[in-house]
């Protein structure tokens, strides 16, 4: 408890060291109002003013250098301090779960991180699955729409006819795995940090609301994001993916096990927190 | 509860005595209180000016005013609102609090503190001394070249208006370094950035902005002084200067300056609404990092304010993006405050009563702000009545409410008296009404086509009721404004004495006496953290975590 | 600048001990901060410049009139008094007070060689060349900038004298002096700005 100490005024020391009243700054700042009010007005005004200026400068410096600027200030008389703090009478609301209380924290309890990392795989893994069946009901094979995915990076995939398209590519599948990969996981987190927030159904927000918006959105903007899978995409095979994403990574999920946000604080940081 | 009367410094001084002490002073206190004191003074011209503008626009083809003296009118009520009033009323504020928030002495400069306030208040009477040589004025509050070159802005009005903003644009530089050094340097032990009090966070925020902002508008008014007086070019589109430089200049300066406005106010409402709901602010750290994010992203909007100019899509979509961004901070706190409110044991007392004032307005002026962001908005309605209700819903609805909830918090710490609470709650309703029916009403004025700025209008095109609209409100906001100044009058010397702590409050500002002695403090707390006075007042459920026991708030 | 606020030894250790200042030390904040302000003042006054360069519609233009080779000579003298100064300051903090004090009469004469190096440079193109600060946006810009940086070497030049003056009046103790350091500060910052101009105006922009 070092801190509480009172700070360190000797038994006999009841004065405070305080910078002294002062007219330099008011002859200093008039002097550079008069300097530019002279510009306006008249010059002699503004020697007036400058002369003002190196006057209360040289007077504030000489004031700084000899430390005739301090001041001793003994401590009021003691009916003019600060009255000690008491411990309040009144006893503080115990706290109750699901209640906001004095020092409301909500969510109490989250899915760990963890969750939202297997459920963004799992998405990931059942939205790929409805991918690829998409590419072999619709006759353009499997590699079709991982190079579509692709194509919103390569950007040479722009002039390549659909027949193209259909052929394997090991750059496609690298990036497109990446980018898929990617946004599953950052979803997935997404949905294991914001799901906890929303009030009662976890999966009317992480399997319907959540892919309606996020796919409203790509819909919107697919055209700048990636103008080839714009002009080839199934959009009805696009939304079903999305929402078996959503879905998938929703379960997940909701159904892990859920710990309290705050944990108690280990000791070693608590007297870290302390050291001044 | 008994409350002895406050014995301030009640040693009898002569005037002269009291002159003396007054214009020498390097107290971070007094200083402060100088600064708020001559912020209403102009308050009081500016809202005069206000009144003259509302007279003239109270029917079509009025002639109480004529163009020229229009143009004066509201250039002036512009530039005294936001470099005379609001801003040094906020730098005053925060002159008086920071150092007690942070259990300092003092500032970490107090004698260039003092220089700052003469500066503020020399270079405010400077700007006004023109009204009495040849004319004030009449370029509007950000002064778009090339209309303020010589050609066009013959005598002397606009230098006035550059010199009095220099000189007093280095004093609120200098305030700005100065809070930076004293938060950064002068913080209690215990205090570290993440225990300090949220305003103090907000004006460490203000400083570094005001750090950055200044500069430049010091440099384009230098570049216009020199166009006006020694013939350079620089805003000379005769000679190839560039009217659009000025503009960028400015608004560089213009916008975080609007956040340099707001983020004080942001700060007394974040200390405020804690207090009256008897709860933990919401999300400290989402505050604070909203603040921040807010100061970085204010300085990459300012060309929203140019969007009819003619720049390329790309940079009008830039900027109209980097506007929306920063409506998602500012959103945050929205909800930080609502959530602190949620379930708290809300008592309505005036400062939580302008506090939830502030609330409901500032999210007006928010809205609206977000739809000028949209370019296409505000192409259609740029320059017109909806832009003046924006701002006006921002900085007086925002910043202006704000600061009256801070008047009614920390009036008793400054006086060791309280304002009237009756008067209070009267000024608060009638303040409320009246900003909303002289505001209000101008977002139709502006969607209908009028234009800011014009001295009158005819009949014929139906903006008559929406301007009288308006005038009645600001009578009424006039009324309101009555009130508070004899609140504040009467207050000072016959208040009902307060004692040091009348909110239980749990900052540091409130374990001094009610008023501080010069020292402020003769021994400081300890601080363990957020709430150094809840820790000292509930021992058994401090804040902090005692090592030895288990945590209390943690619910099995 | 405004180093005293706490300038008493004393009181500034006492601080230290009571708010737990260590290593925040407001004047150099102060400082800092201030320096930080300059820069972004410098940095718009140099956005005009680039603005402005080729715009002009009359002539003269930069790469008829500027001269390299005094700009470059210029350069070096300013640029030798950030070591000198820096040199003064060493002895300084060794606690030799004369030869700190030569040190900074050696800057504050390299200062005002490089000040009348400008008035020289002025004068001739104002006198010789025909460029004033009306003459097009070359001599707006021009003046406006290197005008700007003189008058704040000058400001530089005065503090020094009023540092050598206290020094040789032994007003000023020996020692780290923290008014010393902070005019050091300032004078290394705006020979910084001088490469950022002369790089801009006499290499980059003619």
């Amino acid at each position: 408890m070092n801190s509480a100490a009172p700070p360190p005024s000797g038994p006999h020391e009841e004065s405070v060291s305080l910078p002294a009243p002062t007219p330099w700054p008011l002859l200093l700042a008039a002097g550079i109002t008069l300097a530019a009010a002279g510009l306006v007005t008249n010059w002699v005004v503004s020697g007036v003013g400058i002369m003002l200026l190196v006057v209360a400068l040289a007077g504030w410096i000489r004031e700084l250098v000899s430390h005739r600027g301090e001041i001793e200030i003994p401590w009021v008389e003691p009916e003019l301090r600060a009255a000690p703090i008491k411990p309040a009478a009144a006893r503080v609301e115990a706290l109750r779960p699901g209640m906001p209380g004095h020092r409301m924290r909500v969510p109490e309890k989250v899915h760990p991180y963890s969750a939202g990392v297997r459920g963004g795989l799992v998405g990931g893994a059942a939205m790929a699955a409805t991918a690829l069946l998409y590419g072999l009901i619709s006759g353009h094979g499997i590699w079709y729409p991982i190079n579509l995915l692709a194509a919103m990076i390569l950007t040479n995939f722009a002039d390549k006819s659909t027949v193209e398209l259909e052929q394997f590519s090991l750059a496609a599948l690298g990036v497109g795995t990446v980018i898929h990969g990617l946004t599953s996981l950052a979803v997935g987190l997404c949905y294991g940090i914001i799901l906890p927030t929303l009030p009662r159904w976890p999966m009317l927000w992480g399997g319907l609301v959540g892919p309606l918006l996020w796919t409203g959105a790509t819909y919107g903007f697919m055209g700048i994001l990636n103008p080839v899978m714009n002009a080839r995409v199934e959009w009805s095979w696009f939304f079903v993916s999305q929402f078996v994403f959503g879905i998938a990574t929703g379960m997940v999920v909701a159904r892990s096990e859920k710990v309290p946000a705050e944990r108690p604080v280990p000791r070693s940081r608590v007297s870290h927190e302390r050291r001044y | 509860m008994a409350v002895a009367e406050p014995l301030a410094m009640r040693t009898e001084l002569s005037d002269t005595a009291r002159l003396r002490a007054w214009s020498t002073t390097v107290d971070h206190k007094r200083i402060g209180l100088l600064y708020v004191g001559t912020s209403l003074i102009f308050l009081v011209i500016g809202g005069l000016e206000a009144l003259l503008i509302r007279w003239q626009l109270w029917a079509p083809e009025l002639r109480v005013l004529g163009p020229t003296q229009f143009n004066q009118l509201f250039t002036m009520h512009g530039t005294t609102m936001i470099f005379f009033v609001v801003m040094p009323m906020l730098l005053g504020f925060a002159n008086y609090l920071v150092p007690l928030m942070i259990g300092a002495r003092d500032m970490a400069f107090p004698r260039l503190n003092a220089l700052s306030y003469w500066l503020y208040a020399l270079g405010g009477a400077l700007t006004h001394f023109s009204f009495f040589a040849g004319g004030a004025p009449d370029v509007g509050w950000f002064a778009y070249a090339p209309l303020t070159e010589y050609t066009f802005s013959r005598g002397h009005s606009t230098d006035y208006w550059i010199l009095g903003l220099l000189v007093s644009g280095l004093g609120s530089l200098f305030t700005g370094i100065n809070l930076l050094t004293t938060i950064l340097a002068l913080r209690a032990p215990g205090m570290n950035l993440a225990r300090m009090p949220l305003f103090v966070w907000m004006m460490l925020v203000d400083a570094i902005l005001l750090i950055f902002a200044i500069p430049p508008l010091t440099a384009a008014q230098l570049m216009l002084l020199l166009d006006r007086s020694l013939g350079a070019h620089f805003f000379d589109t005769q000679a190839g200067g560039s009217a659009l430089l000025w503009q960028h200049l400015f608004w560089f300066f213009g916008h975080p300056e609007v956040y340099i406005l707001a983020l004080p106010a942001f700060g007394m409402i974040s200390e405020i609404v804690p207090v009256f709901s008897r709860k933990v602010i919401f999300g400290y750290e989402s505050v604070a990092a909203a603040t921040v994010t807010i100061g970085v992203i204010s300085m990459g909007v300012w060309a929203h304010h140019m969007f009819t100019v003619g720049m390329s899509d790309v940079l009008d979509a830039i900027f109209s993006g980097a506007s929306f961004l920063i409506a998602v901070p500012t959103g945050i706190k929205m909800f930080n405050w609502i959530a602190t409110l949620y379930g708290g044991r809300l008592r309505f007392e005036s400062p939580l009563l302008f506090a939830v004032g502030f609330l409901a307005m500032f999210v007006m002026g928010g809205l609206t702000g977000i739809m000028l962001a949209a370019v296409p908005i505000d192409w259609q309605v740029s320059d017109s009545y909806f832009v003046v209700a924006h701002f006006h819903y921002v900085l007086f609805g925002g910043s202006l409410f704000a600061i009256m909830a801070g008047f009614f918090y920390w009036f008793p710490k400054a006086s060791g008296r309280r304002l009237s609470e009756r008067l209070g709650r009267w000024q608060f309703w009638i303040m409320l009404a009246g900003f909303n029916l002289t505001f209000g009403p101008m977002h139709v004025a502006g969607l209908l086509g009028m234009p800011r700025r014009i001295y009158t209008y005819s009949d014929d095109r139906g903006w008559t009721l929406w301007n009288q609209l308006a005038t009645v409100g600001a009578l009424v906001l006039g009324v309101a404004f009555v009130l508070f100044f004899w609140n504040l009058f009467v207050s000072w010397r016959r208040g009902a004495p307060a004692g040091d702590d009348p909110w239980d409050a749990w900052t540091l500002e409130w374990a001094t006496h009610s008023p501080p002695a010069p020292y402020n403090f003769e021994t400081i707390p300890p601080v363990h953290s957020r709430r150094p006075l809840w820790d000292l007042k509930h021992p058994q459920d401090p804040d902090w975590i005692l090592p030895d026991r288990a945590q209390p708030e943690v619910i099995a | 600048m405004n180093a005293g606020s706490l300038a008493n030894r004393s009181e500034r250790r006492r601080a230290a001990a009571e708010f737990g200042l260590g290593a925040h030390d407001a004047p150099r904040i102060g400082m800092l901060a201030f320096l930080c302000s300059e820069a972004a003042f410098f940095a718009t006054l140099i956005i005009a410049y680039l603005t402005y360069l080729g715009q002009a519609d009359v002539g003269p233009t930069p790469g008829e009139i500027l001269s390299l080779g005094l700009a470059g000579a210029n350069t070096v003298v300013l640029l030798s008094s950030s070591v000198t100064l820096w040199w003064a300051s060493q002895a300084m903090t060794a606690g030799r007070t004369r030869s700190a004090c030569s040190g900074l009469i050696v800057t504050i004469l390299l200062g005002s060689l490089f000040l009348a190096g400008t008035a020289y440079e002025w004068r001739e193109l104002i006198d010789a060349r025909g460029l004033t600060i009306s003459t097009n946006l070359f001599g707006t810009t021009y003046y406006t900038l290197v005008g700007c940086h003189a008058f704040h070497v000058t400001l530089g030049v005065l503090a020094m004298l009023v540092l050598a003056g206290l020094l040789a009046s032994r007003a000023l103790s020996a020692g780290a002096s923290r008014g010393f350091e902070l005019v050091e500060w300032y004078w290394h910052f705006v020979d910084g700005v001088w490469i950022a101009v002369f790089l801009v105006v006499y290499v980059w922009g003619r």
